[in-house]
Formats: C-alpha cells, sequence, structure tokens
C-alpha cells in the first residue's frame, strides 16, 4: 500500500465528489419493492460512480456494491457521521404515509401535509415526479436521461445545479423523519467527509503521537481499511455478514481514533467607532476571516457575526494559534479562543455535549507591545498612544493602527449610503444568531415535540389512540446550516423589499444594516416590513409563546432575535452596538431602542399584535385613532395608573383591539409604544 | 497591619439621584456612561474626600435608568446658546437613581456621602454610602465586573489571568499632581482571573 499521507491525497480524493452519494435520491428505483437510490447508474468506472453505487453496501448482497476505494469508505463514514443514523429517532416506529415535503420546523406556516403525500392509488415516483416538474419544468424522464448523463462527467457543481430541487425533497421522506432536507445531509456528509480527511492527514503527520488510551493510530487504520478493501473478494456470498460486520467495526475503529479539538474563535475589538469610515475596520476583519478560512476550509463548522467555529487536529492548532497572532497584531485587535479539550469519539461528543460544556478552555491574544501606560490614548481605539491629526478642520488624536484604518477607509469609502447620512434618522438592525448551543437544541426539541403532535393529529401515522409517538432528535448540526440558509433568504428578501419601498440601506456586516428613516416614528413602518418577512420565513419564532417577562433563564431563547437602535446618523455609532449589547442576555425575541425612551422589548407574537394594530388604526379614521391616542397620552403623562384604568374601561376612549394589546404587552411599553404612534399617525395625517 | 487584615474589604451600597461616569476621553458632543464603578473612579473620590492615599475601592455594576440630558453652552458674548460647533449642545448621558456594591479596604464610618464621576459642577455624582458589611474575601476564579489597573493587582487579591482578558486604559492622577496623571493599563469586564471573588457580581 502507499503511504497513507499519500493516499489522503486531497487532488485525488476530490474526485469522489462526496457530495454527490445520493444523488440517486432525486429518482425512484425500486427493486424488490424498495427504492435503490444506489443504484440508479449501470457503470461505475469513475470515482463519483463508485461513491454513489458503493456507499450503500449495508443492504446488498453483492461485493460489487461494497467499497472499491479508501474514499469511498471514508464517505460512507461521512454519510452516517452526518445522518448519525438517522437524525430523528423514534421510540416506536410508526408505520404512515410518506411525506416528500421538507417541513422546516422553524416554519410552521409553510408545513405541507397534503400535497407531497401518495394518495391512494398513486405511487412515490409520481409524487417524485410532481416535484421534479415543478422544480426543474421537466418531465421525470427527462429529467431521468439528464440526470444520468450528468453524472457520466465529472459532477463539480452538483449541489449548485440541482440545490431547488434538492432543497424540496427531504433526506429521510418516512413520516416523523421529513424535516431536513436532502440539501443540507449532502451539504453535511462532504463537510464532513473532509474534516476526518484533515483529522486522519493531521494525525499521520503530526509529531506527536497518539496518547496511550488508543490502541490504535490512523496510519494502521488506514491499513487496515485498505487491506479488507483489497480482499474483499476473498469472501463468499455467504459471508457478506462478516465482510459488512469487519467494515462497521473498522468505521468505529476509525471514529475514536481520531482526535479534535472544537475551537470558537472571536474577534473582539476595542474600538469607538463613530463614522462610516472607522466602519472600515469591519471590512478588514472580514477580508482576514476569508483568508483565515481558505486556509481552514475543511475544518469550519460554524461562521457568524465575529466569531467562528472549527474542528481541528493537533498540528492545525497550532497553525491557527499563529495565523491568530498575526492577525491580532496587524489590526489591533483582541482575540479570543475558547477550545475543548482532545476529543476521541468526536460524534458523540458533538451530538451530545452542549457549547459551554465542549469549550472547557479559554484565552486571550493580544496586540503586542500594549504599553503599560499612555499620556493621550487614541480616540478610537484606546489602547495605543495618540498623536494629533488634523481632519476636516478639527484636531483628532489617532495611533498609527487606526490612523492607517481611518485613512484607508475615506480612501475606499465602502459604505458610501452611510456616509451621506447626517441629520437623518437612521435604524440599525441588528440579527442575533445563537446557533451553537443548548438554547438552539431546545428550540429544535420543543418544535419537534409539536410537530409530533401534529402528525399524530391529522392522522398520518398509524397508531391506536392509546399510544402516543415520541421521537428524539439525535443529530442537530445539519439544523444549524439549515436555519442559516434560511436566514441568508430572509435577510436579502428583507433587504429586497425595503429597497423596493424606495428605502436607504447599507449592509455593514451579514448580521447588521442600517436603514435611513423618514422620521423616528417611521421605524414602525420598518417594523411592519420586518414582520412580514420573519413571519414568512421563520413562523414558528412566533409560535414558540414565551411573553417578555424579564431574565428568565428557563425560557427558551430563540436561535434568531432582531434588535433595532434608532437615532441620528450623526449619533456615535459604538453606541448604538453598546445599547444592543447591554440586553443581549435578556430573554426577548425584538429590542427596539428609542431616543429618550426606555428601550421596548417584546416577543415576536407581541411585535405581530402592536403591526397589526397600527395597520388597522390606518384602514379607519386616522384623525379620530390619533386622537385617541394622543388622549390617552395625555392622561398617562399626568397618571400612568389613571390611564391604564381609561384603556381598560373606558369604551369612549378605547381603540378597537386595544384590550387585546394590553392582555399582551407590560402596560409601561405600551405607553412608550402609544408615544411612537402617536408621532406615526399625525405624520400620516 | 496585623496578618489577615490587609485582606479585609468593607461592603457599602452607594445610591444616589444621578450619576456620569464618562466612557469618553475630553472632546466630542455625545458623552456617553459606562455602567460600573470602575476602581479608579471610586477610590480618587474616596481620597479628595478623606486625604488618604491609602484608600483603594471598587464597585460593580451600576444600577438603574439611562438617559441623556441635553444642555447648552452659553457663548458670554452673545449671551445665547451655542448651536454648531464643538462646544455645543452637549448630550450627557447618566444613570437615575442609580444603586451599586461598592468594595472599600477602609471603614470609612456606617454612612457617607461622596462625590463620584464626571459633570459634578452641574449637580451629578452626589451619593451616600451605606455601610453593609465586613468582607473577608475570597481568591477564586472570577469574571471581572468592573475595572482596576495593573498596578492595584495585589490589593485586589490577584493571583493570575485564566482566560479571556480584556484590556484598557484609566486615567490615575499623578502622586503629587491629581490634575493630571498617566492612562495606566487595566483589567477591564469580562476579564477572567483569579482574585478576590467580590469582583464579580456573583461572586465568581
Amino acid at each position: 500500500m502507499a503511504n497513507p499521507a499519500e493516499v489522503l491525497n486531497k487532488k485525488e480524493l476530490k474526485k469522489f465528489y462526496p457530495e454527490v452519494h445520493d444523488a440517486g435520491k432525486l429518482l425512484f428505483t425500486p427493486i424488490n419493492y424498495t427504492d435503490r437510490h444506489w443504484r440508479i447508474l449501470d457503470e461505475m468506472q469513475k470515482e463519483w460512480q463508485q461513491a454513489i453505487t458503493q456507499h450503500h453496501y449495508f443492504q446488498e448482497d453483492d461485493i460489487i456494491y461494497f467499497p472499491s476505494h479508501i474514499s469511498v469508505f471514508l464517505i460512507t463514514v461521512a454519510d452516517h457521521f452526518s445522518a448519525s443514523f438517522s437524525r430523528v429517532r423514534l421510540e416506536r416506529e410508526r408505520g404512515g404515509t410518506k411525506n416528500y415535503h421538507t417541513n422546516k420546523l422553524w416554519n410552521k406556516r409553510a408545513y405541507d401535509f397534503e400535497n407531497y403525500v401518495p394518495k391512494e392509488n398513486q405511487s412515490e415516483g409520481e409524487i417524485l415526479e410532481k416535484i421534479v416538474r415543478e422544480k426543474l419544468q421537466l418531465s421525470y424522464d427527462e429529467h431521468k436521461e439528464r440526470l444520468i448523463e450528468y453524472l457520466k462527467t465529472e459532477p463539480v457543481n452538483f449541489l449548485a445545479d440541482y440545490q431547488e430541487i434538492l432543497e424540496a425533497r427531504p433526506e429521510d421522506v418516512h413520516p416523523l423523519k421529513n424535516i431536513t432536507s436532502l440539501y443540507e445531509h449532502l451539504l453535511l456528509t462532504k463537510k464532513m467527509f473532509w474534516l476526518i480527511v484533515d483529522l486522519l492527514r493531521d494525525e499521520i503527520l503530526s509529531e506527536k503521537k497518539s496518547p496511550l488510551d488508543t490502541p490504535f493510530s490512523s496510519e494502521s487504520i488506514i491499513k487496515e481499511i485498505d487491506e479488507l478493501i483489497r480482499n474483499r473478494f476473498n469472501f463468499f456470498p455467504n459471508q457478506l455478514n462478516k465482510l459488512r460486520q469487519e467494515f462497521y467495526e473498522l468505521e468505529n475503529k476509525l471514529s475514536n481514533s481520531l482526535r479534535a479539538y472544537f475551537c470558537e474563535v472571536l474577534f473582539f475589538f476595542p474600538h469607538y467607532i463613530f463614522k462610516a469610515h472607522d466602519l472600515y475596520i469591519l471590512k478588514k476583519i472580514e477580508e482576514k476571516i476569508n483568508s483565515l478560512l481558505y486556509k481552514f476550509e475543511d475544518n469550519l463548522f460554524l461562521r457568524d457575526e465575529n466569531r467562528i467555529v472549527l474542528i481541528l487536529g493537533d498540528n492545525k492548532i497550532k497553525e491557527l494559534e499563529d495565523e491568530l497572532k498575526k492577525i491580532s497584531d496587524e489590526l489591533n485587535l483582541f482575540v479570543e479562543i475558547r477550545k475543548s479539550n482532545g476529543l476521541r469519539n468526536l460524534k458523540n461528543e458533538i451530538l451530545t455535549k452542549s457549547r459551554e460544556e465542549l469549550l472547557e478552555k479559554s484565552l486571550s491574544y493580544l496586540p503586542s507591545n500594549l504599553p503599560d501606560s499612555i499620556r493621550i490614548p487614541c480616540e478610537v481605539c484606546r489602547i495605543r498612544e495618540g498623536k494629533e491629526y488634523e481632519e476636516d478642520e478639527k484636531k483628532v488624536v489617532l495611533c498609527e493602527y487606526c490612523f492607517r484604518i481611518r485613512k484607508e477607509g475615506k480612501e475606499k469609502n465602502p459604505f458610501k449610503v452611510y456616509s451621506k447620512w447626517e441629520n437623518e434618522d437612521m435604524a440599525v438592525v441588528h440579527f442575533k444568531l445563537d446557533l451553537f448551543g443548548k438554547s438552539f437544541q431546545r428550540f429544535i426539541e420543543e418544535m419537534y415535540n409539536d410537530y409530533v403532535k401534529i402528525v399524530e393529529n391529522k392522522g398520518l401515522i398509524r397508531s391506536s389512540s392509546s399510544e402516543t409517538t415520541s421521537g428524539k432528535i439525535t443529530n442537530f448540526l445539519p439544523f444549524i446550516n439549515s436555519f442559516r440558509c434560511d436566514f441568508i433568504k430572509f435577510r436579502k428578501s428583507f433587504i429586497e423589499k425595503l429597497l423596493r419601498n424606495g428605502r436607504e440601506v447599507e449592509e455593514i456586516l451579514e448580521n447588521t444594516i442600517l436603514v435611513r428613516l423618514n422620521t423616528i416614528s417611521d421605524v414602525i413602518n420598518l417594523g411592519a416590513t420586518l414582520h412580514e418577512t420573519l413571519y414568512d420565513y421563520f413562523s414558528s419564532l412566533y409560535d414558540v409563546t414565551l411573553n417578555y417577562s424579564g431574565l428568565n433563564s428557563n425560557l427558551i431563547k430563540k436561535p434568531l432575535r432582531v434588535f433595532v437602535s434608532v437615532n441620528k446618523a450623526k449619533y456615535p455609532f459604538f453606541l448604538h452596538w453598546r445599547d444592543i449589547e447591554e440586553f443581549v442576555n435578556e430573554n426577548f425575541d425584538f429590542l427596539l431602542c428609542l431616543p429618550h425612551k426606555r428601550p421596548l422589548k417584546l416577543s415576536f407574537a407581541q411585535l405581530k399584535t402592536l403591526i397589526e394594530f397600527v395597520k388597522d388604526l390606518e384602514k379607519k379614521d386616522i384623525s379620530l385613532s390619533r386622537a385617541k391616542i394622543h388622549q390617552i397620552r395625555q392622561i398617562a403623562n399626568v397618571s400612568q395608573a389613571l390611564a391604564e384604568l381609561v384603556i381598560r374601561k373606558d369604551k369612549e376612549v378605547q381603540l378597537p383591539k386595544m384590550d387585546k394589546l394590553i392582555e399582551t404587552i407590560e402596560i409601561k411599553s405600551l405607553f412608550d409604544f402609544l408615544d411612537l404612534m402617536d408621532d406615526y399617525l399625525t405624520k400620516k395625517i | 497591619m496585623k496578618k489577615g487584615e490587609e485582606s479585609k474589604f468593607y461592603k457599602y451600597i452607594l445610591r444616589g439621584k444621578s450619576i456620569h461616569i464618562g466612557d469618553r476621553i475630553k472632546k466630542g458632543l455625545f458623552k456617553p456612561c459606562v455602567d460600573f464603578l470602575r476602581a479608579t473612579t471610586i477610590t480618587f473620590a474616596l481620597r479628595r474626600l478623606y486625604n488618604d492615599r491609602s484608600i483603594y475601592a471598587i464597585g460593580l455594576k451600576i444600577k438603574g435608568r439611562k438617559k441623556i440630558l441635553t444642555r447648552n453652552i452659553i457663548d458670554r458674548f452673545t449671551n445665547a446658546g451655542k448651536l454648531t460647533g464643538d462646544r455645543g449642545p452637549i448630550h450627557i448621558e447618566y444613570i437615575e437613581d442609580p444603586e451599586c456594591e461598592v468594595y472599600i479596604n477602609k471603614y470609612l464610618g456606617k454612612e457617607l456621602i461622596v462625590s463620584v464621576g464626571g459633570f459634578r459642577t452641574i449637580g451629578f455624582g452626589d451619593c451616600k454610602l451605606s455601610f453593609q458589611e465586613e468582607v473577608i474575601p475570597e481568591i477564586k476564579k472570577i469574571i471581572l465586573d468592573s475595572a482596576f489597573p495593573f498596578e492595584w493587582k495585589k490589593i485586589f487579591g490577584f493571583k493570575n489571568e485564566v482566560g479571556i482578558v480584556r484590556i484598557g486604559y484609566l486615567f490615575v492622577p499623578f502622586e503629587d499632581d491629581w490634575l493630571n496623571g498617566e492612562y495606566k493599563k487595566s483589567y477591564f469586564p469580562q476579564s477572567e482571573l483569579i482574585a478576590f471573588s467580590f469582583l464579580s457580581q456573583y461572586g465568581g
């Protein structure tokens, strides 16, 4: 056998295209009453064709369908890792109708239990035909012919070329399991494959030896796998179970031999960002992260805001730490790392431990040569000695780093739209994603329990009235990426709507956008657009009703929250962030910070009630509505208790649905909102 | 001091009407306020009051409602407010009805009135410190909820950094010239340290 490190040559392994292994699920291939999606091809000379045909050997009785190359074996391992022997484990398997629609747990409104379920006298193949017609505008036969032809040549862009239909089709169509798409599964398999290869290479190339707690090294396992593959034809047909067992044992050995570290990196900058050209530091950080991820592409687990989460072997940890130190020095940043101890049995660790349990160690990289004392600190970073410069006929004090960043920022001016605003009102809309940790897991579990009840109530699974089904999510990984993809789509749609409405928008970061407002009360229109788009993509976030009642760690924090801070464009930018960060640990879905007002903290359900209330009022006599709101406000200025009484009791003053509003929102927040409404309706008149 | 006495601290609760702990070096029309009482602010306020340079103190998170006061500087020649340019109007962020735990290394009486923070000349900063209890702090792993200079590590029982550290600079006046000074390297909130337990709101 060639050197194990050479066997894992990336250039050669690329030809196997792990993301294509389940391409057969886009067709319906019944053989002996079972859909055998791995048998779509008649040939398996090419590497990716072997991956398609030989990864499902557990259900085959012919040795030609067993892995013929170590790469195919690794794809099988990655496939199993990705699916973890079904990402939903049911206490008891229930028969029932298959469903070819991916029901995403965070979008209950889009659940479909009818249109992609085979009716009586309808075959599954017909349902697949329907999906093909809708997504590809082709007949099934045309689609089949094209796909087979496609797979005769290197499928370089398979995921992109077939994305729409891959996203539509669930990875598992059995009842209660159609909650992640085939696209997510293939993406995850690809990621897991390259990660396993990277960890194997790292282990083999590492100068450190494996600790004594494992009896085998990665190198020896590679040799064992290779030997089994070469000798597979020495097994007789009646010994195939033994062969399967040997492969299975090797898979376990491999999973247990790899040692990996979970590593969370946070880029923290002390910079006080005042103006558009200071924001250029964010572009620089983004560039650095992108170039870092180019080197650690195979190790990326998750990326959001200014944080990345990686899984790495021993060698690469050292490489990463060196790179981070350089970035810290170049950009005058604090880089914070939290990492796990070396983990064996990675699959188990990822699936059973929360972020807090995994990341046990932490350290910071600080910019080099921070002085012990400073006479005049830089105005922006405040950690270096500043020098006086003339800027726009004013004197500013900046260190060399910040001076350089500002200068580059002015020259390149990446935020052209924002830099033109001065006295205009502006909203900073910040989306907080929390996908790595217990909070997200609990949210998914909660939504899944709800999903099971819905399916049972619809009679879509076979069970007697006395039986209940409970399922347990065993693998959260596909949900993380899928949720994030939907967030990207939501964000794009939200920005498009704003632009169509004639708004000026500046995209600062993936999670932060700036929107120019006509007046402060115009934030109500912004809120309406936000709600409309959010409800399209993440309707379940409204459904998990958690009325804001203060800091409560037992409540489920939503994986996506929205923070809006409003002020004049010339208001120092860092203060928006500071206002947002102050409340980040409290449990609410939507935050609105207005100048001179207490922050409005709501659940998405409450936001929906407020927006509907406003829209209802707009349809009626605006002058009358405005007069009534103004009246309540005047009373509240004297006595909030009296104003509350008036709202509840006095039918003359009450507006339609106001009683519902009172039930859902804290009274003090309601008065703050009425202030905003008064101004909003006044401008409408 | 007798052995064991040097690590005794006295817990006070600070309460007032309004307080401004500045977050920005001089200049600028917007004066933000931080929400924690850093060691240098309270220490030098007490030292001014008692003319005692051996006093060290630190406060934790300041509870209260943040508000903004807009103040117009009057032009002495026109006797009218300055509306444009560098000098005004300025927006001062402050905390209304502040309440904060303060730890002092000396017993200063059951109650005392001290002026803390910025814009004291226009009415901010008058606070009452009420003694609560004597504290003999443990040294343990904490997540810092305030800020103190490196030079004062020993005072606050510092042993080691054990994880993430956040660094900044705090103004420390010169020994012989309290109107001038330097900005000294300091630990800021969220730093993971081994130090006195009271430096964290939740006791480490």
